[in-house]
């Protein structure tokens, strides 16, 4: 394959770098929009508040360790690549909704945002770039840095690069290529029929609605333990359950409920690459009339036996690069292939009703492991799969996080209810917030309503010869002072809608 | 930290009504935590582009509102409806690649090419902008673009593909020649000559860079 020339150490990338999509990413910028950003997020929250300065050092400095990260999205004739950003990213005090869209002309050309609020640091990344795993470990990476920075020595630098060479050794490999299985039957697969889907009133923005669950690990273990299943067969159930109970039962189509699973493969095929490599499993059921949750349960635990062997990825991964590597798929433009690939994504997307993303459990370096509160992880939703859910624990707190681009939260409570019921302690969080009495900054008024003035006078007057160019309003657009120019308008959260 | 008695579960947010049930909250002991911050809607990039481009519609249907008013020989109201789009189509360009100078200066090329040939085109057709006009514009932009790398050599591998696509343009104005469009030869044969000699500056000078850009480019 004619990857790009790279660096021989992790100290940066060479000025004539560049690779190209691994094939799960090949799918994610032409399906990518306003409504199905791609993006995701994992955030950690820390003891103390976070220092922005500090964290701006240790993005600079986790950059030059990992440059896998330190990359632009472009697009040829026939393929987009990535090549090498000789920008600075900038670290950023959040100020847009969860998990907004990454385009290329914002971020400074980078795929991945990070901004912090209080004691949370948000990294949230372009599917495009990195899976959850490789998003995690470089958010890893980023912590080790800061406490690095903000306590000297703990841990040591010498500490942090050995730790990334570890993690890291092929961080920009497409393991899909790699470890293409040969001589397995690509065509052997059963069409799966429709899913049922998740209805609702959508909003019109970019927002989403994001519901934390944090539950004890140890109680919920004890929970999936006593039905003989593991943690992650007992939430999907839950989750299965709850969508039947919630809206399935009002519906008339009697459509298969079903789950997908992305499935980390690094273990399973020992790669260690940044970039993406992970797998789906689907758990597909049809509901009966009364199914109880241990009905369900049974038949989830049946499918993951089912599913959840190295044939089906295997499958899996043969299928896919087998298509990218047909000689007139390739020479197909790219304009053409993105057309073709938003069909075959929506047909695809058909397929589950919901993403349920499982990280595991979070295993920090112990230098720094008493100094992160927890982890979370956040999917960003898309037009056919308004919900997501993620999970991901650390020590014994479990955050289970629901996003959703819908005004109904009846998913939620079931969810919730069934976990009540079970005497689980239950904290939430959510990302309702009412809105501030008054604006944080109030002093550059006059300067605002000016600006506020100028810009307009911009807008709406396109001088027939506009020689005059209006770079620098486009160029504002993912400025973080620009939220100030307009007016607070209606509130968010369903409490006023 | 808030209770909801409701949903019998602990809300870490400072809320007085539970997201998810909407029922009123109880203050109970521990710390709150700010976790999200409060998010005003912002001017969205959907919205200028709508907004100008319903401008746009509406300063071109009344023109012709006008023109059919106020009938005159003269094909002012074509001439507007050029222009109008010339500028349509220069505002999307640098509100989709504000970053790239190279394909600013592109597209300016070619629309103001586009622009004065249907002026000329529609005042009798003199030639002056195939004659002229565009060959000129196209020796200046492979001008400008070598001027470009020269100030910020960094950026040199942004601008490749636009100096290709430009030497095509240049011999494209010698196409016009060719064909008897232009009349006057020495701006068309100008334009071809100054491109490729300017294409053929960046492989010169910049071998490697430009193989690995147009590798990039073209890669299958």
């Amino acid at each position: 394959m004619a990857a790009g020339k790279r660096g021989t150490s992790h100290s940066g990338l060479g000025e004539l770098y560049w690779n190209r999509l691994d094939n799960a990413a090949k799918l994610v910028p032409a399906v990518s929009d306003t409504r199905g950003t791609n993006v995701f997020r994992v955030s950690a929250v820390l003891l103390d508040e976070v220092d922005p300065e500090l964290l701006q050092s240790a993005l600079e400095r986790a950059l030059k360790i990992l440059p896998a990260f330190a990359v632009r999205l472009h697009h040829g004739l026939f393929w987009y690549y990535l090549d090498v950003n000789r920008e600075t990213p900038r670290v950023r005090e959040e100020y847009l909704y969860p998990c907004s869209p990454i385009w290329r002309t914002q971020e400074r050309g980078f795929l991945f945002r990070v901004t912090y609020y209080h004691r949370r640091v948000n990294f949230e990344v372009f599917h495009a770039l990195t899976d959850g795993m490789g998003a995690l470990q470089f958010l890893i990476l980023l912590l080790l840095c800061y406490f690095n920075l903000s306590s000297p020595g703990e841990p040591s630098s010498e500490y942090i690069r050995n730790w990334c060479e570890e993690i890291a050794r092929d961080y920009d490999e497409d393991s899909f290529s790699k470890h293409m299985p040969s001589g397995i039957d690509k065509s052997k697969s059963i069409p799966e029929p429709d899913a049922y889907h998740i209805q609702g009133y959508k909003y019109d923005d970019t927002r989403l609605n994001v519901l934390c669950l944090l539950l004890p690990v140890d109680r919920m273990l004890e929970l999936a333990h006593e039905t003989g299943s593991t943690l992650s067969e007992y939430l999907a159930s839950l989750l299965i359950y709850s969508i039947y109970e919630s809206s399935y039962r009002r519906s008339r189509l009697k459509k298969p409920i079903a789950v997908s699973l992305p499935v980390n493969l690094r273990q399973m095929f020992t790669s260690t690459t940044m970039r993406n490599f992970f797998g789906h499993i689907n758990i597909s059921i049809t509901p009966t009339d009364d199914m109880s949750f241990e009905d369900i349960l049974a038949l989830v635990k049946e499918r993951f036996k089912a599913s959840l062997t190295r044939e089906n990825l295997e499958r899996q991964i043969a299928q896919n690069v087998a298509i990218e590597r047909i000689t007139a798929v390739k020479l197909v433009p790219i304009w053409l292939k993105d057309f073709i690939m938003r069909r075959f994504f929506a047909k695809a997307e058909k397929k589950y009703t919901i993403t349920f993303s499982n990280l595991g459990a979070v295993k920090l370096p112990d230098a720094i492991s008493s100094r992160v509160r927890r982890f979370e992880m956040l999917l960003g939703a898309s037009r056919t799969h308004p919900k997501k859910v993620s999970v991901c624990s650390y020590k014994n707190e479990l955050a289970l996080s629901f996003s959703s681009t819908i005004d109904d939260n009846q998913l939620e409570r079931c969810f919730v209810k069934f976990l009540v019921d079970r005497g689980v302690d239950i904290s939430i969080s959510s990302n309702e917030t009412p809105e501030p009495h008054k604006p944080p900054k109030q002093k550059p008024r006059s300067e605002k309503r000016e600006r506020r003035k100028s810009k307009t006078d911009n807008e709406q007057k396109p001088a027939p010869d506009a020689e005059q160019k209006p770079v620098p309003d486009a160029e504002q657009k993912s400025c973080p002072d620009r939220e100030n120019v307009n007016p607070p308008s209606d509130g968010r959260g369903k409490g006023e809608a | 930290m808030r209770y909801c008695p409701h949903c019998k579960v602990r809300i870490e947010n400072e809320l007085d009504f539970c997201p998810l049930c909407d029922m009123e909250t109880e203050l109970i002991d521990g710390e709150t935590a700010d976790e999200y911050p409060y998010i005003r809607t912002r001017f969205s990039r959907r919205l200028l582009i709508k907004t100008i481009t319903f401008l746009a519609v509406v300063i071109a249907a009344v023109s012709f509102l006008i023109n059919h008013l106020v009938p005159t020989d003269s094909p002012w109201v074509f001439i507007t409806v050029a222009a109008i789009v010339y500028v349509w189509i220069s505002m999307m360009n640098v509100i989709r690649n504000a970053r790239n100078p190279g394909s600013i200066l592109l597209c300016q090329v070619l629309t103001v090419s586009g622009l004065t040939f249907v002026i000329d085109y529609l005042t009798d057709f003199h030639r002056w902008s195939v004659n002229y006009v565009i060959p000129f514009l196209i020796s200046g932009s492979a001008i400008a673009i070598v001027l470009f790398i020269m100030i910020r050599p960094i950026k040199y591998r942004a601008y490749t593909l636009y100096q290709l696509v430009i030497t095509i343009l240049g011999a494209l104005a010698l196409m016009l020649w060719f064909i008897g469009a232009a009349e006057v030869e020495w701006p068309s044969v100008m334009a071809a000559a100054v491109s490729v000699i300017c294409f053929a500056a960046m492989v010169v000078f910049a071998d490697r860079s430009t193989r690995n850009e147009l590798h990039k480019r073209f890669h299958f």
